[in-house]
């Protein structure tokens, strides 16, 4: 499906590129097309240069690192800092994948179930007070993350919750976001099948699941993506709950290792590599999706 | 991000909540219970993540288990920053393990839940007799005793010197400077600027525990003090604590340090000495093994050396050392006081955690004779700490520590150097605002 | 052409009729759950934080069983609110910090705001005129820096504005042939328009991390925009520059209003940066709200105060999404 809505995209800026000599004013068009493009390429390689030179970092010694005035281009590219790290014991990054991975893939599965469910409720069903409840919904993105912190610690405690993964996904089941992302997406998809689904005799479930779901992929992938990204970067409320470096995520380790080797950025950098991998496969995989399910949604 | 955050909300149900809450700080901390002897017994012992205190508090927990084959201790390790959060969260709520590894200098604003010292392991004046004044002042609370050190945490008296910068400078700093002057020339000399910006720092002494040690350090050595003897209020606009001032104010002034390229945040003391952007720096010896991996050749050319003084004794501030002591809730308390003898008392197995760990000892018998000359074999860089370990003043049970460091005395000492605040200003807005401590 | 999408599902008679009743449960099965769990994983902890403020907690300190307040974490009403409006010299440490953490956070965010909005709308107007697999390209390197974590971004800028190894002293150094060691993020007497040059730092970091959000959002929403129309405006003989000024931006006023709230919104709410670039420095002037929240409970464990302050930073986000949608409001149909 993605496929055919890139296609046709792409189609239907071609068939406008290739109208454009046809109009009036072409020479200036070429010039400023020329403008165009120098300042985005401008722009880009300032918006890239610090991640580059992050990458670059991470391939270049310590004492490379330490040089005065500092270099660009490793002189002399080395793989060691990646060895280093992934033999340090004091740094088991096996396991913190899995601690971020654990908590970033629940809360995307859980957040897309009932983002998905409450905004097709809220689009497509009438029912009174629906009006005031997604207003409610909505209004619940504003409150801070420090107003609930401290008392969702101070509950944490008494669960017996600190020091569990379980303390950073439990509280992101619903996500005001989600379901406005849901709804306003919603919103574009026809009545026709889901009322003639019900005069075949379909469950509402059935509807939700075998209509409905596989029509929000373009949501979904965004909304997905969205919340890993999200979750697999999270800090503040991670820094509270997990005080056990083995229950630790991404994060916090990294900060953790920033600070015990401030005079070695060398490994930082590495580590800072490795840790924003997972983020571009997700971001790769979902990349497509992600513009057009922005469209669909009410955001414009 | 973009994405409110709403989130970060409270986890629980209502039911878990509301029942919870009854038990919320109701927690009796009286019940000092016994275990009768000889039955099973496992304590737990909470302790800040650190590979070779761990390691040693296990070596001794096996060695004790040997003895005493019916107790078994087990560690549980915290991070540094949330150890402190998670002992202030579980001890009002009594949820805390039986042993507990505290910093001298915490341990009173634990009293309440903490169990005092049985006479029988130990009085205050014995205990007094037995360590240093400083390590040990942090564990009596009001003439009463809560445990005992294991290290003696020191900060101040000698400095890190990078002998190689300094013999390419023409420097000799192994004979130590009899005077201020005679340290500043010296400083000076290794000192490097390019464009009239320094390169590499002289001394670096503008780290957040460093400026504070040297300053309340140098009040004692020009005889004055600044917590009052009832430990109830702070004077710090004193005569001798602008004596202090000067001399730090000569070092900015004199071109040895900027206090705006090198002060906590940037270029911090350890990476600013390892790195070579500062021939010599003020942190305590714990910090040449973190480095020492990674730095050798630092490592190896460096050399402590005890500093110069104010007046006619190295008299400094030191902030207790970690120990052990034990919750009031602990079922076995006899046992964990065993314990806790067994690993600070004992003489040799104090002196041998400390060589594990790469500590000062806190017990003053370990600071002399084979013990001590055991430690310097393998760790060279204490040799300059030794003797100044009976000069050592404990800071005092201050209502809360940090807070005195690093939200008040860091920030005015460090505006003030560099020239952001007058020292008038400085000394009357420190005084008032640790005097407001006290509410 | 919003109206199209955004139209309200009318309801048929005939939908209802015999099914109206598994509709409802439905309805219910879905949304009971689903109240439940904000009631308790939201309202549960405002109404708490609410009720906090009010008193002098610590969870250091034994309070009575009930949520720990009251014995050693006395009620004192409204006595942190009272604080918060002495601003006398001789004010206690806390309230002077957060005076200066309240200066931060909203220097902070109208800064960040229109400065985010000012470039991304252009530049997603720039990128959207792009053909095929260039605007991939540019949307692919501008986003890059949202997938980044801030802890990474900071550790990043931390090293670009080191005062001896940084990237940009280099650069200023090898320019001016005079060796620069100038402490971007802890200097600070370092000033620009009365505005601390750490801030700025901090602003840098988060503009360049953050503009790929509301990047997406505007190519998104400009992709909406039927081809048409710009196709009729260009015969019109319509400049680029008109065509975006009075068609796309217009079209565009409901997107804008949505980003600049959410933009806002969390601006007030950023930590991590904060704490990893200059944690509050130098001389508090980058100790934002959020920060000073954090710093407070979590550190100094007065969390009656910190639940003060936090309910303060509460109004403010909430006054000000309430104004913004009021001063910035187009035809937004729910």
């Amino acid at each position: 499906m993605a496929t055919t809505i890139e296609r046709r995209a792409e189609e239907a800026e071609a068939r406008v590129a290739g109208r454009e000599p046809r109009l009036p004013g072409e020479r200036r068009h070429v010039l400023s097309r020329a403008a165009l493009y120098t300042v985005l390429s401008i722009l880009g390689v300032i918006a890239a240069v610090p991640f580059v030179w992050m990458i670059l970092a991470s391939f270049k010694s310590g004492s490379e690192l330490r040089q005065i005035p500092p270099t660009f281009w490793p002189q002399d590219p080395t793989l060691d800092n990646y060895t280093t790290i992934l033999n340090d014991p004091e740094l088991p990054l096996a396991l913190i994948y899995r601690n971020s991975l654990f908590v970033a893939v629940t809360v995307v599965v859980a957040t897309l179930f009932t983002s998905s469910l409450l905004g097709y409720v809220f689009a497509k069903y009438e029912f009174r007070g629906r009006q005031p409840l997604f207003w409610f919904v909505l209004a619940t993105m504003m409150i801070p993350a420090q107003v609930t912190m401290i008392p969702a610690y101070l509950i944490l405690v008494q669960l017996g919750l600190l020091n569990n993964l379980w303390g950073l996904v439990l509280p992101a089941f619903v996500d005001a976001f989600g379901i406005f992302l849901m709804r306003q997406f919603m919103l574009s998809i026809p009545d026709d099948e889901i009322s003639s689904a019900r005069v075949d005799g379909a469950s509402e479930w059935r509807i939700y699941r075998s209509i409905v779901l596989p029509q929000l992929k373009p949501a979904l992938a965004t909304l997905g993506m969205l919340t890993f990204m999200f979750h697999w970067n999270a800090y503040l409320w991670p820094l509270i709950v997990l005080t056990e470096q083995s229950k630790r995520t991404i994060p916090i380790i990294q900060t953790w290792y920033a600070t015990q080797h401030t005079a070695q950025l060398n490994l930082v950098m590495a580590a800072s590599v490795l840790m924003v991998i997972p983020v571009l496969i997700v971001f790769a995989l979902s990349q497509r999706w992600v513009v057009r399910g922005l469209t669909m949604t009410g955001t414009k | 991000m973009k994405r409110p955050v709403m989130r970060w909300q409270a986890i629980g149900l209502t039911i878990v909540l509301f029942g919870s809450a009854c038990t919320f700080g109701s927690q009796d901390s009286g019940g000092g219970g016994t275990a009768a002897p000889d039955e099973p017994v496992t304590l737990r012992l909470w302790t800040h993540r650190n590979k070779s205190f761990n390691t040693g508090l296990k070596d001794l927990a096996a060695e004790f288990k040997t003895a005493n084959p019916n107790v078994t201790i087990e560690l549980e390790t915290f991070d540094y920053d949330s150890y402190i959060q998670t002992l202030q969260t579980a001890l009002p709520a009594g949820t805390e393990a039986d042993i507990l590894q505290m910093f001298g200098t915490w341990t009173c604003s634990y009293a309440d839940n903490l169990a005092p010292v049985p006479a029988d392991v130990s009085t205050v004046e014995e205990a007094q007799a037995t360590f240093f004044d400083a390590p040990i002042g942090g564990y009596i609370c009001d003439d009463v005793l809560y445990g005992f050190p294991q290290e003696f945490n020191i900060e101040y008296g000698a400095t890190l010197v990078n002998t190689t910068l300094a013999e390419a400078a023409g420097v000799d700093a192994s004979a130590g400077w009899a005077s201020w002057d005679e340290f500043k020339a010296d400083a000076k000399a290794m000192t490097e600027t390019r464009d009239d910006v320094i390169t590499r720092a002289g001394y670096h002494f503008t780290a957040a525990d460093g400026l504070v040690y040297t300053f309340f350090s140098l009040i004692l050595q020009s005889g004055g003090q600044f917590l009052a003897d009832d430990g109830t209020s702070f004077t710090i606009d004193t005569p001798e604590a602008r004596e202090a001032f000067d001399l730090m104010m000569s070092m900015v002034d004199e071109g040895i340090i900027d206090p705006e390229l090198f002060n906590d945040t940037a270029n911090w003391v350890g990476d600013c000495y390892f790195e070579e952007a500062c021939a010599m720096g003020l942190v305590g010896p714990w910090v040449v093994p973190e480095y020492a991996t990674d730095f050798p050749e630092v490592a190896d050319a460096t050399s402590y050396v005890a500093l110069p003084t104010l007046g006619d004794t190295p008299d400094f501030v030191a902030d207790s050392g970690w120990g052990l002591t034990v919750s009031a809730n602990s079922p076995a308390q006899n046992v964990a006081w065993e314990f806790i003898e067994f690993v600070t008392l004992d003489e040799e197995n104090a002196a041998a955690w400390n060589a594990a760990t790469g500590t000062l000892p806190a017990q003053r018998v370990n600071a002399e004779g084979a013990a001590q000359e055991e430690l310097i074999a393998e760790y060279p860089h204490f040799e300059a700490w030794f003797p100044i370990l009976q000069y050592g003043q404990y800071v005092g049970n201050l209502p809360d520590r940090d807070l005195l460091w690093y939200e008040i005395a860091y920030p005015h000492l460090l505006k003030a150097l560099q020239g952001g605040e007058s020292v008038d200003d400085a000394l009357a807005a420190m005084e008032s605002e640790a005097n407001d401590t006290f509410r | 052409m919003a109206s199209a999408t955004i139209e309200r599902p009318k309801p048929e008679r005939r939908w209802f009729g015999g099914r109206q009743g598994a509709q409802r449960r439905f309805v219910a099965a879905v949304l009971s759950p689903a109240l439940a769990y904000m009631a308790v994983f939201l309202l549960l902890p405002v109404a708490w934080a609410l009720l906090l403020a009010f008193f002098d907690f610590s969870p250091r300190r034994t309070g009575s069983p009930f949520l720990g307040l009251g014995l050693d974490n006395p009620f004192v009403g409204v006595e942190h609110f009272r604080r918060m409006f002495d601003f006398s010299s001789t004010a206690p440490l806390e309230v002077r910090q957060f005076h200066t953490a309240l200066k931060v956070t909203l220097l902070f965010a109208f800064i960040v705001v229109p400065l985010n909005l000012a470039i991304t709308l252009p530049l997603a107007a720039m990128i959207e005129s792009v053909r095929g697999r260039w605007k991939v390209l540019y949307r692919t390197v501008f986003f890059l820096p949202v997938l980044t974590s801030a802890v990474s971004v900071a550790i990043i800028w931390g090293f670009v504005l080191h005062p001896q190894r940084g990237l940009l002293n280099g650069v200023i150094s090898r320019v001016t042939g005079r060796f620069t060691a100038t402490a971007w993020t802890t200097d600070p007497d370092l000033m620009f328009l009365g505005v601390p040059i750490a801030l700025f730092a901090i602003i840098v970091a988060y503009l360049w991390q953050d503009i790929g959000y509301n990047l997406v959002i505007f190519i998104a929403a400009l992709q909406a925009i039927p081809d048409s129309v710009k196709d009729a405006a260009r015969v019109d003989g319509a400049t680029a520059w008109q065509t975006f000024r009075y068609i796309t931006l217009p079209l565009l006023k409901p997107t804008i209003l949505l980003a600049s709230v959410l933009t806002m919104i969390s601006a007030f709410q950023v930590f991590d940066l904060f704490q990893v670039m200059t944690n509050g420095g130098p001389d508090d002037q980058t100790r934002a709200l959020s920060l000073d929240i954090y710093e407070s409970a979590f550190r100094y464990q007065r969390m009656g105060w910190a639940a003060a302050v936090s309910v303060v930073l509460f109004l403010l986000v909430f006054t000000i999404s309430v104004v913004q949608s009021r001063f910035l409001r187009a035809n937004w149909e729910y």
